[in-house]
């Protein structure tokens, strides 16, 4: 069995032999029980983060792909259709009849836009970044204000 | 009379010793703003827009006991070898990281440390001292073969 210390070859040569094997079964020691303690720790704590963001959960919004979108003949005076993205990502570039609803506005731009809407008005959101789901916060954001007919655009 | 080499102050075990005691305790008090902050850890993690969404959460949780867990280990002497190179693969994401932003031309807060720590900043200066970090933790990882480090202080335990 390797181990490690130095050891002595048929040739003579004296050699530094490391038991790679120890040290995986050791960080893996080491990985399960900060894993643990993370997990116990954020669990006690009162401004505990969710493992699974709640925005991810899709029982609050349908999920349509961009391609179905498109070819849907949307009326722009029976719908809104958001981009959740911030301020300057929205002037780059946009959908078309697309208006700018920041996530971190929300308060501001729900009253502006949203304020005498319907609760069964269809709502169409897209924008996201690679570690920003904007669309889905947004999305599960107007769930919770009773929106039901949310749309996020993937 | 030959010199007594446990006293000699670069014995192979004090620089072990001095080594396991800075990274660890460096490691130690990195986590502990990020422990004590994280929300603020999570929404720094996101401005990276290295991780993919989901993942954001479950980093942020578990990052900082992972750090905080290494230094301790390396102060107490526990798998020092492992600790080594948990924290090499560690270091070596932060250079990432820090390097590709500083790439991309974004001026955000490391989160290394607290915001108002004298190295937390997205410059070179950071990739620079957490270079100097990781060839001390190879140094270490070279230098100490055992899985339990026995050396608390600078003479070996028992002798007076």
């Amino acid at each position: 069995m390797a181990s490690l210390i130095l050891s002595l070859n048929l040739n003579g040569e004296i050699r530094m032999t490391t038991n790679w094997k120890r040290i995986l079964f050791d960080i893996i020691i080491i990985l399960v029980t900060g894993i643990l303690i993370a997990a116990l720790i954020n669990g006690l704590r009162a401004d505990r983060i969710p493992i699974i963001p709640p925005c991810m959960d899709k029982g609050f919004y349908q999920v349509m792909k961009m391609s179905v979108f498109a070819q849907g003949k949307i009326e722009n005076s029976r719908c809104f259709i958001f981009d959740a993205r911030p301020h300057e990502l929205y002037h780059k570039n946009h959908l078309p009849n697309a208006v700018n609803f920041p996530v971190s506005q929300f308060d501001f731009f729900y009253h502006f836009y949203l304020d005498n809407a319907p609760l069964d008005v269809p709502i169409f959101i897209y924008g996201k970044t690679l570690s920003y789901a904007y669309d889905r916060e947004l999305a599960y954001r107007l769930s919770l204000m009773g929106y039901k007919n949310v749309t996020v655009i993937l | 009379m030959a010199p007594d080499r446990n006293k000699t102050i670069f014995h192979r075990g004090n620089i072990i010793l001095l080594l396991r005691l800075t990274l660890g305790g460096l490691f130690i008090y990195a986590s502990l703003h990020k422990i004590r902050n994280t929300v603020q850890f999570k929404d720094m993690i996101s401005k990276y827009e290295i991780l993919p969404y989901w993942m954001i959460n479950i980093t942020s949780i578990v990052l900082p006991w992972l750090e905080f867990l290494i230094g301790a280990l390396l102060i107490v002497g526990i798998f020092v070898r492992s600790c080594a190179i948990m924290q090499c693969s560690l270091l070596i994401t932060f250079i990432l990281a820090i390097s590709l932003n500083i790439a991309r031309g974004l001026e955000i807060y490391c989160g290394c440390f607290t915001e108002n720590s004298i190295i937390s900043s997205t410059n070179y200066w950071h990739i620079i001292f957490n270079g100097i970090l990781l060839m001390m933790v190879v140094i270490l990882f070279v230098l100490e073969r055992r899985r339990f480090s026995h050396r608390f202080f600078f003479r070996q335990a028992g002798q007076k």
